[in-house]
């Protein structure tokens, strides 16, 4: 078995060999998508943390010579855009704007998508019919454009943004839920529970709620994902949050010098694209962890 | 005055009749039986009981538990009365338990359902519960999850959860149809012990015939919704009456010990229980019955005689009852002579 031999990682009998030997990580061995997506997180999130203490001060100064080269001035190591602003520093103090905006989202989004959810698929009837017409009513307009709408009325704020990313992807979750709790709803123990004399309410809570969730941890983490690249779109678009940083907004501004100085545009794309992966890796990993369909590898 | 008392009990949905003017009565510590086909009506029979007939079906005619008339009661003190009162057991005990709730949590909530106990003292009755369904160290398996129990042993916390309120009655629809024969037996001990124990009176649902021999003290034979014959245990194995309850007791294979006997063919009964909707005029079980006639055109009437009844009008239950049935009052003594 290749599972027994210590073949993982790229560290000989490293820390990782010993780190997965232990009984609360073991599982993650099975998936290596969870782990390389776990890493990368953390280290999007240690960067969000430390921004302020390793570039304290505006990112938006001017902090030297315009358009330096990434490597070529040892004071600025991802070099400086076309107005002399430090790259490193700027990113840095993107990734936490990202990370808010991306979990606040998709937070947003589980609550209303969960609570439509389960009441749909409880109580079924009417009361699913009408939430499921208002779930279409908001997967018919394209979601991107949706939330452009939204950020035009609101005025952009890193809490409007989240609100409108999160308000127009909650009908998915909606729908997953609705067909887990449809399920949950036919089972034994709910039909025992409304024997037993409970009201609806705790029968939702204890039961319908708890055993329906399964496919949304996995949902959850490639929404964060989502809202992060819409997010993205939207500063891209200069219809961010004008006062703070993005990676969106970089990629934007770069986009004139892209044939000069591609890095300014690169540099927070790639910042975007190992974001978002990690949160894939993340849903993936889950998915194969907690789907008993996916054989073990 | 008997525990429950029905009358008339009628399930319909739009047209289709499911169960049919149902009467019938439970003392308290007493097993009825509830023997029929599937599609006999008797789940039916067991959620109009409660009033939990799924919306479109309607439930007419009368239940009365200790005097309470349940039919008439508002939905807010029926909900009182399920679980409180009137505890029901499910045939599935794979999906009788919630995965992601621990067992002790599960009997507690039931404990607390109906009793304003706090955690404290819910969780220490639930413990109690545990061991009154005879969990070994019921202390140390409050805090497991139903996937480390058995299909037995979560058929026994499923038990547990229906009596946590010592109900007046308890309803087993198929308790041992999804169980292993040893544990089958093991299960019927066991809800034969509760109801002694607790005095409750005791509606077990079943289609197996072993089942009623073992446990119960009547028998009540249900065939599309109408209730086809009614004896007493012993008097039901030794002259069934109805057509329909000899054809299912021939169903029924026969192990003997030594000597096999003479290889015989299973006396299967021939065609279906009829659709609710679509049930014959007349009596319901003619066009299966090899002894049909020009009779069976009219709905038989329930003839009663003592507590015996059926509805066949070939029978004629008055001439019959001179030939007396013993009448055991101790089930273990017929039970040994069986």
């Amino acid at each position: 078995m290749s599972l027994s031999t210590p073949t993982h990682g790229g560290m000989p009998g490293g820390i990782l060999q010993r780190l997965m030997r232990t009984p609360g990580l073991r599982r993650l061995r099975g998936s290596r998508a969870l782990l390389v997506g776990l890493l990368l997180l953390a280290a999007v999130v240690a960067v969000a943390l430390s921004a302020g203490l390793l570039y304290p001060g505006d990112p938006r100064d001017m902090a030297g010579p315009a358009g330096t080269w990434p490597g070529i001035d040892a004071r600025f190591p991802l070099g400086t855009d076309m107005l002399g602003r430090d790259m490193a520093a700027a990113m840095a103090h993107s990734a936490g704007t990202s990370l808010t905006v991306g979990i606040a989202a998709a937070t947003l989004a589980l609550l209303v998508g969960i609570a439509a959810g389960v009441l749909a698929g409880y109580f079924g009837g009417a009361v699913d019919d009408v939430l499921m017409r208002i779930s279409e009513l908001f997967q018919t307009m394209p979601s991107l454009l949706f939330t452009i709408i939204l950020v035009v009325i609101l005025g952009p704020t890193t809490a409007s943004i989240s609100f409108a990313i999160g308000i127009t992807a909650w009908p998915q979750i909606a729908r997953l839920v609705r067909a887990e709790a449809v399920r949950v709803r036919r089972l034994d123990y709910v039909d025992a529970a409304v024997t037993l004399g409970m009201g609806h309410g705790r029968i939702v809570l204890l039961h319908v709620l708890p055993n329906s969730l399964a496919p949304v941890v996995v949902a959850a983490s490639i929404l964060v994902a989502q809202a992060i690249l819409s997010d993205a779109s939207l500063s891209f678009l200069g219809l961010g949050d004008p006062n703070g940083m993005s990676w969106g907004s970089m990629v934007g501004a770069g986009r004139p010098m892209l044939r000069t100085a591609w890095y300014m545009t690169a540099l927070p794309g790639g910042a975007i694209f190992l974001t978002v992966m990690g949160f894939m890796l993340i849903g993936n990993g889950l998915n194969d962890l907690l789907n008993p369909r996916t054989p073990v590898r | 005055m008997s525990l429950l008392e029905v009358e008339d009990l009628t399930v319909r949905f739009g047209d289709a009749v499911v169960v049919d003017r149902l009467s019938f009565s439970v003392e308290a510590g007493e097993t009825l039986a509830i023997v029929g086909e599937s599609g006999c009506g008797k789940s039916m029979t067991a959620l109009a009981l409660t009033r939990l007939v799924a919306p479109p079906g309607r439930i007419g005619g009368r239940v009365r538990l200790d005097g309470l008339d349940l039919t008439g009661l508002p939905e807010a003190r029926m909900r009182a009365v399920r679980g409180d009162r009137i505890g029901i057991v499910f045939q599935d005990p794979m999906s009788a338990l919630n995965p992601v709730l621990t067992v002790g949590e599960q009997v507690a909530e039931a404990v607390r359902a109906h009793s304003p106990l706090g955690a404290r003292a819910a969780r220490a009755r639930a413990a109690e519960l545990l061991d009154l369904v005879h969990i070994p160290d019921a202390h140390r398996r409050l805090d497991d999850h139903p996937h480390r129990f058995s299909g037995g042993m979560r058929q026994r916390v499923a038990i547990a959860i229906a009596i946590a309120a010592n109900p007046a009655l308890l309803i087993a629809d198929e308790p041992t149809t999804a169980l292993d024969v040893t544990i089958q037996a093991q299960i019927l001990c066991l809800l034969d012990e509760l109801r002694r124990d607790l005095g409750m009176g005791l509606i077990l649902i079943t289609h197996d015939l072993g089942v009623v021999a073992e446990t119960a003290d009547r028998v009540l034979v249900m065939y599309a919704g109408r209730k086809v014959e009614e004896q007493d245990t012993p008097g039901l194995f030794a002259a069934p009456l109805h057509p329909y309850t000899r054809r299912l007791m021939g169903a029924k294979p026969r192990l003997t010990l030594g000597e096999p006997p003479p290889r015989q063919r299973l006396q299967e009964i021939p065609g279906l229980v009829p659709l609710p909707g679509a049930i014959p005029p007349g009596c319901a079980f003619a066009p299966r019955c090899a002894d049909a006639d020009a009779g069976c055109a009219a709905v038989p009437p329930l003839q009663r005689h003592g507590r015996a009844a059926v509805a066949c009008h070939k029978v004629d239950l008055a001439a019959r009852a001179p030939r007396q049935i013993p009448r055991w009052t101790d089930r273990s003594q017929w039970r040994a002579a069986e």
